[in-house]
Order: C-alpha cells, then sequence, then structure tokens
C-alpha cells in the first residue's frame, strides 16, 4: 500500500524516487501502463495530438509485460524529466485508461494525483526477483518484460481511417503513379504548367516470377491545382497523399489514428506512403533523386557558341557576421544556464532544494561574467539565471533565440573555429563566451565550503565532589637544585 | 623540545594538573624568579590531552563564579605563579639541601616572595578570573608524614612513602605505622625553612591571586591582608561580585562566611582611609549577602 507524500517530507522509502524543486517525487523515468494495445495506441494518438513525442522519443520504450498470473498489459516508459511533462503525460494516461508511475529502476510507484498533489511512496518494499515492480493505491504487481513495441512497427501497422476532409487541405502533395502511368503525368504536369518534382523509386521484386524491380514514379508538389484533384483520387494506379512530417505522408481523404508529424521516427532519408483502403503502406527506404518535371520538356538548340563562363568571386563577398534572432519555437535541450554574480545568492538558496542527482549531473564554472551551470540531462531543475539550449555538444545559444543565418550546427562549430575543449555561449546581446571544459566541476563538488574542523580529546566526566586532594609528595631535586635561583638582591637588580 | 620547554610540560604535569584535579604533586627543580616570569613566553602545554584536562579544570572553576564558556589559555602571569608555587613547595623540601648548606630553604622563600612583588597585578577582571580558576584549591595542597615505629625505634617521612623494609614483620616487629596530613600553611615547621619567610613568601603569592585571596580570607595562616589587587577587584560593582561568589562557593556554612567577614574587616584596618572605606562597603556587602544567603538556604 501507498502512503501519501506530505509537504516539506523528506526521506522517501522507495528507491530511485527523490523530491524535485517543487516537492513532487520523481524517479528518473515515467511509466505508463496500460491494458491493451488499443489502448497504448490510443494514448499515442492523444499524446501526439497535442505535443510532439520527439520530446520524449528517445527515451520512449514500449514494451509488453506479463504478470505472473499471465496477463499481458502495455508498459510505455521515458524519461521523467520533470513533473511538468509527468502531469501531462499522467492526463493523458488517466483518458486513456492507464495508470502513471515513477522510479528509476525496478520499483515503481503511482505518480502524483489530485488525492496526492506531492506523489506516493510505499509503506513497505516487497522483495521480488521480478524486472518491473509497480505499486499502486489499488494494486501492487510485479511483472516480466515479454518483448518490445517498435513505434514505427506499430505506426505502419496501423491502418489509416477515411477522412474525407482532408483531401481539400491546402498545402504540398506527394503522387505515387504506377510505372506506366509516370510519363504521361509529366506530359501532363508540364503541359499544365504544375510545378513538380518527379523521381523514380524502385523496389525488389516481390516474387521470383517477376522479371525486373518493381518501380514507381513520386511526384513531390508544392500545391496541387483543385481541378487536377478528382482526375487524381479516380484514376487507379495514381494515390494522391498529403504530407505529414518530412518522412510520412496519408493518402489524401484518410487520416492516420496518431499524429505522424508528432513522430519523427522513421529514418530521414526515408519515406512511408500510408495508403487507405486496407492497402499496405508504401515505403521508400531511400528517398530517390527527384528533378523538375520541366526537364522532360521538349528542347531547342541554339545556333550561336556558348557563352563565356562567369569567373567566381570568393567567399567572403557573401558572408554576413552571425547574428541571434527571437526564435517562438518552443524550448528545446536547455541544457544550460548562466546566473549572474547578482543571482548567485539565489543559486545558494536553490541548491539547499536541489536532489542529490541534480547536484551530481550539473556542472559549473566560474567566469567575469558569472556561473554557466550545464546539466546534459536539462537544466529546468535550476530556475535561476538566463537558459542555453544546445545546438552542438560545443555549443549553446540563449534560450528562445536561434542563430541566423540559419546554417547548420556543425557548420557554425566550423565557422567558430571549431575550439577543441571549449564550450561557447553565444548570448542573445551578441556576445559570445568560451569556456574551457575542465574549468567546469560538478555543482556537488563546489557547493560544499570546506568544512573546519579541529580535533579533540575525549575527557571522562568525574563529578566534582569525586576529585582527588592534590597530594604533595617530596623528592630530591637533584644536585645543586638552586642553579636557576639567583640570590634577591640579584634578582630585584 | 628544549630543556626549558621541557621543565614546562613538566610542570604543568606534576604540579599545575595535579593542583587543579588533585593526585600526586612531584615539584621539579626550583626555577627561580628570573625563569619564572619569563617561562610561559609564548608557551601553551603540548600534550593535547593534559592540555585538555587542565583547561576543562579551570573552565569548571570559573564556571563556579561566573558564566563563561572559555578560559583563557594559562598566560605567562599564571605560568610564573605556578613556578612560583612549585618553588615555594620546594622551600619545604627538606632534601633541598644538606647540614652545610640550610640557608637555601630561606633564600628560596625569600625569592618566591621577591618574585610575586615583581608580578604585575591582574589587567582585567578575566585574568582575576583565569588566576583564580587555576590556583582556586593551592590551599587544599596537603602532604602526608608518615610517621613509623617499631619495638626498637622509630622514624618519620616528610612527604614520602615510608620503605617497606621499615614495614616488614609488622607483628613480631611491633610496626606501628602513623599518618599525617599536614596542610599547605602548616608546611613550614618542622623542615628547614623558617616559618615566617614560609607563610610571608605564601601571603605574597596567593595575594597575586585576588579572587583566590579573598575566598580563602578565613584562613588561619597566612592571615588575610588586603592587598592593592584585591582592594582595586572590590572597587567594582562585577569585581565585587565575583568576589562575592567566590566567597560564597569557598565558605562551606554560614560560619564560614562570618569568619570570612571578619577576617576582611579585620584586615581593612589596615588599610589607608580611602582603601578601607572600599574595603568596609565590600564586607557590609558580604554580610547583607550572608544573610540573605542564609534565609534562602532556610527556606
Amino acid at each position: 500500500m501507498l502512503d501519501r507524500i506530505a509537504l516539506h517530507q523528506t526521506r522517501l522509502r522507495t528507491p530511485g524516487i527523490s523530491l524535485d524543486a517543487k516537492g513532487v517525487a520523481l524517479g528518473a523515468k515515467g511509466l505508463v501502463l496500460l491494458p491493451s494495445i488499443d489502448r497504448l495506441v490510443g494514448f499515442l494518438a492523444l499524446y501526439s495530438s497535442g505535443a510532439p513525442l520527439g520530446d520524449i522519443l528517445a527515451s520512449l520504450s514500449i514494451d509488453v509485460v506479463r504478470s505472473r498470473l499471465g496477463n499481458r498489459e502495455v508498459v510505455v516508459s521515458f524519461a521523467a524529466e520533470g513533473s511538468d511533462r509527468m502531469d501531462r503525460v499522467a492526463e493523458v494516461a488517466r483518458l486513456s485508461g492507464g495508470y502513471t508511475f515513477t522510479g528509476t529502476k525496478r520499483h515503481f510507484v503511482q505518480y502524483r494525483d489530485a488525492a496526492a498533489p506531492f506523489g506516493y511512496d510505499v509503506r513497505e518494499i516487497a522483495p521480488t526477483d521480478a524486472p518491473l515492480a509497480l505499486n499502486h493505491s489499488q494494486f501492487s504487481q510485479h511483472y516480466e518484460y515479454e518483448r518490445k513495441i517498435d513505434l514505427g512497427a506499430l505506426l505502419l501497422r496501423l491502418e489509416p481511417r477515411v477522412a474525407p476532409s482532408t483531401a481539400d487541405d491546402p498545402g504540398g502533395r506527394w503522387i505515387c503513379a504506377e510505372a506506366g502511368l509516370g510519363p504521361a503525368l509529366i506530359q501532363y504536369f508540364v503541359r499544365s504548367q504544375v510545378a513538380a518534382d518527379v523521381g523514380v523509386a524502385e523496389w525488389p521484386p516481390a516474387s521470383e516470377f517477376e522479371q525486373g524491380p518493381l518501380r514507381r514514379f513520386l511526384f513531390r508538389l508544392d500545391e496541387l491545382p483543385k481541378r487536377m484533384t478528382p482526375l487524381m483520387r479516380s484514376t487507379p494506379g495514381i494515390h494522391v497523399f498529403v504530407p505529414h512530417g518530412l518522412n510520412a505522408a496519408v493518402e489524401a481523404g484518410f487520416e492516420h489514428p496518431i499524429n505522424l508529424r508528432a513522430c519523427p521516427v522513421f529514418p530521414t532519408d526515408s519515406l512511408v506512403l500510408f495508403r487507405g483502403n486496407g492497402m499496405q503502406p508504401i515505403r521508400v527506404d531511400k528517398l530517390p533523386v527527384l528533378g523538375p518535371v520541366v526537364s522532360f520538356a521538349r528542347v531547342s538548340l541554339h545556333q550561336n557558341t556558348p557563352p563565356a563562363g562567369a569567373r567566381g568571386a570568393p567567399l567572403s563577398a557573401v558572408s554576413v557576421p552571425l547574428r541571434l534572432a527571437p526564435d517562438t519555437d518552443p524550448w528545446r535541450d536547455v541544457a544550460a544556464t548562466r546566473v549572474t554574480p547578482r543571482d548567485l545568492g539565489l543559486l545558494r538558496q536553490i541548491a539547499y532544494r536541489l536532489g542529490t542527482r541534480t547536484l551530481q549531473q550539473t556542472r559549473i564554472a566560474f567566469t567575469q561574467e558569472g556561473a554557466y551551470l550545464v546539466r546534459d540531462q536539462g537544466i529546468e531543475s535550476l530556475p535561476v539565471g538566463d537558459f542555453f539550449r544546445r545546438l552542438h555538444p560545443q555549443i549553446f545559444v540563449s534560450a528562445g533565440y536561434t542563430a541566423v543565418p540559419a546554417v547548420a550546427p556543425e557548420v557554425l562549430f566550423r565557422a567558430l573555429g571549431a575550439p577543441s575543449e571549449q564550450l561557447v555561449f553565444l548570448h542573445q546581446d551578441g556576445m559570445s563566451i568560451g569556456i574551457r571544459e575542465d574549468a567546469f566541476v560538478t555543482l556537488e563538488d563546489a557547493l560544499v565550503d570546506a568544512l573546519g574542523w579541529s580535533g579533540t580529546t575525549h575527557e571522562r566526566i568525574v563529578p566534582m565532589l569525586s576529585v582527588e586532594l592534590p597530594v604533595l609528595t617530596l623528592e630530591s631535586p637533584g644536585f645543586r637544585p638552586l642553579r636557576d635561583v639567583q640570590p634577591v638582591d640579584e634578582e630585584g637588580g | 623540545m628544549s630543556e626549558l620547554g621541557e621543565r614546562a610540560e613538566a610542570l604543568a604535569e606534576q604540579v599545575i594538573q595535579p593542583l587543579l584535579v588533585g593526585g600526586k604533586l612531584s615539584p621539579l627543580r626550583p626555577f627561580g624568579a628570573r625563569l619564572a616570569l619569563t617561562l610561559g613566553e609564548g608557551r601553551r602545554i603540548v600534550d593535547n590531552d593534559l592540555r585538555t584536562r587542565v583547561d576543562n579544570a579551570r573552565l569548571r572553576v570559573a564556571r563556579t563564579i561566573v558564566a563563561v564558556d572559555l578560559v583563557p589559555e594559562l598566560d605567562v602571569h599564571e605560568w610564573a605563579l605556578a613556578a612560583m608555587f612549585n618553588d615555594l613547595l620546594q622551600a619545604t623540601n627538606h632534601e633541598l639541601s644538606s647540614w652545610a648548606t640550610r640557608g637555601r630553604h630561606d633564600a628560596l622563600a625569600q625569592a618566591v616572595a621577591a618574585a610575586c612583588d615583581r608580578l604585575p597585578p591582574c589587567r582585567d577582571l578575566a585574568a582575576a578570573v583565569a588566576r583564580h580558576a587555576t590556583f582556586s584549591r593551592a590551599l587544599e595542597v596537603a602532604r602526608v608524614d608518615t610517621r613509623v615505629s617499631w619495638w626498637t625505634g622509630s622514624e618519620t617521612f616528610r612527604g614520602q612513602e615510608a620503605p617497606t623494609r621499615l614495614l616488614a614483620w609488622p607483628g613480631l616487629r611491633r610496626v606501628g605505622v602513623q599518618r599525617t596530613t599536614v596542610t599547605l600553611a602548616a608546611m613550614a615547621p618542622g623542615s628547614f625553612v623558617s616559618a615566617g619567610a614560609y607563610v610571608h613568601a605564601l601571603g605574597r603569592w596567593i595575594s597575586a591571586s585576588p579572587l583566590s585571596d579573598l575566598a580563602s580570607a578565613a584562613r588561619s595562616s597566612p592571615p588575610f591582608a588586603w592587598s592593592s589587587s584585591t582592594v582595586s577587584l572590590v572597587s567594582v560593582v562585577a569585581g565585587a561580585n565575583l568576589a562575592l561568589r567566590a566567597i560564597r562557593h569557598h565558605a562551606r556554612d554560614g560560619r564560614a562566611l562570618r569568619a570570612a567577614s571578619h577576617a576582611l574587616e579585620t584586615a581593612a584596618a589596615a588599610l589607608a582611609p580611602g582603601a578601607q572605606n572600599v574595603a568596609l562597603a565590600f564586607v557590609r556587602q558580604l554580610q547583607a549577602g550572608a544573610e540573605q544567603w542564609a534565609s534562602s538556604e532556610d527556606a
């Protein structure tokens, strides 16, 4: 059974659970227990409808677990990070019929709810060899892991449902045409002056009886004219897809149960086209080279000699200084903060509230500009100072800002001279600070002052009344006992 | 450690420690005034255990008269007083001289008295409390003399154990052992130091710790005499309060308090008029306090 955690309670019995800055019991992981795959899909659909799964995707693990009684359930585990994320997960899990837990390794305890705003703690840890022990206010159950569920595979197995309104959604389209229809479609687009890119994708033969690889034409359009929509959707062998994210698209008129935009699970160079009407999705493992359809238009050659080529100008002719521009995207990878000397007192006060793990994982370096704190797992637990998000393993940019021109982090790193063993902090006010990595020490080493201590000796406490009397013992003072004693006259002088 | 350092450490172990916590007190070779007055310069007890015991015992005494949590370590004057006390005890040691050098005893006693005169008075109340904390038990020092008698004779051992050979076959030899405790003030008789020189030196030495001097005012020998240190101490309210507490703590009953009051009043007669008024005011304060303490104890 569980105990509610009281305000200002400091000791917890559940291993791997600690109190965060808000006093909420939290472990390193969050866990959602769902009774079936249907509920799992519901949970993912609900979660992805409001927030991207990318935040938890790196640590997301979906497992089918089996209790000792043999019933199978689904467990979704992820890095807890903070109570804000956990609160959202708990709400979604509650809506989808699941239970939310938090813990670190084996023992998980029910996450906080309205009855226990600071969470729960187990009254007594039940000894078990099971790899997963869940403690809920209504039950305690031990589970064995049975198999993993790959999120990408799950998404591929889910069949899109009919959603006629999506056919008219504005925006780009993917069109997949069978090999025989491709050239005609190219000419059709060229004649209609529709801007489109085309490529040919190949798949290995479906069976030994087929002679060559399976080929399909892929068209990418920024916009499909409305007049063409009925033709495209009604022509057999041609499928129109609405893009959902960079690597996925769903057939027009259908909708995937899970918001694919929020699930960047497919490889970067690939493309997955989800077809409706019970058809298998089309997977393009490596996106083919796409070229404009106008390349296939009729060409005519000039009779004149080709013009002389222009000489290349030096690169500096277009180089521009790096600037930071406000960014409206949600903050991600906020992994550093700068605490100005004025706020160091606040940091000292907060330090008393930090958990052991935070103190161990946070590194700090003291500079003239203030103290820089870096925590790879996220700096949210230190609500003080100016936050920085990690743009590159060695580059941090003020949170809420982005570097313009929007070059790749590696390019930016090279532009900064690729400083080795330096962490570069780009401030919103244009200041750039580089700090050697060996200047960072763990926060727990920096926090505690050298404690002064002094050795002492123990004393046996003797009651006053039992103190002995001093007893004079006379012995011979030796040869010439008065050799240090001068006569009174001399001493007076 | 230098020879002087070793002697200082031995002084702390064999004289100061027994003076504070009791036990066997074995005086060292006499220091003399010059050495005594410079012995404690920049010095502290090296042995941590010993220093802790000494400091704790001093603190225990200091707390009987004032609420303090710390008594400063032995200063140069306390080291000097300890060395002088050592010399004073050696003046009564019959082994100090041979038949040809009996004058050593008086010379040593006079040297102690002269050294006490050169010792500066307490610079503040804290110093007075510290000296009292160290030397308040000095008058409790006693010597055990053993007189062994047998069927053909007897022998007396001053401050020494009788040899076992004299105690052998007690039944056959009809051995009788008689032990007598001799207090510090009574150690002169029977030794080679003249009583006058010894009592004078002891009185001068006690007056160097004014609180101890006042606390033991009821003693019979050496008789209490007001000194500039004691008069200046009781002339301030805080010093008078400390002295009252010391006297009350030292006196076992009302009779001892009255004896102390009488001794103080009698000794005040020898003072100049201004100092006499201060001393008599303190005596009246002590008498009033004694009545109040008696009534509170009765209640």
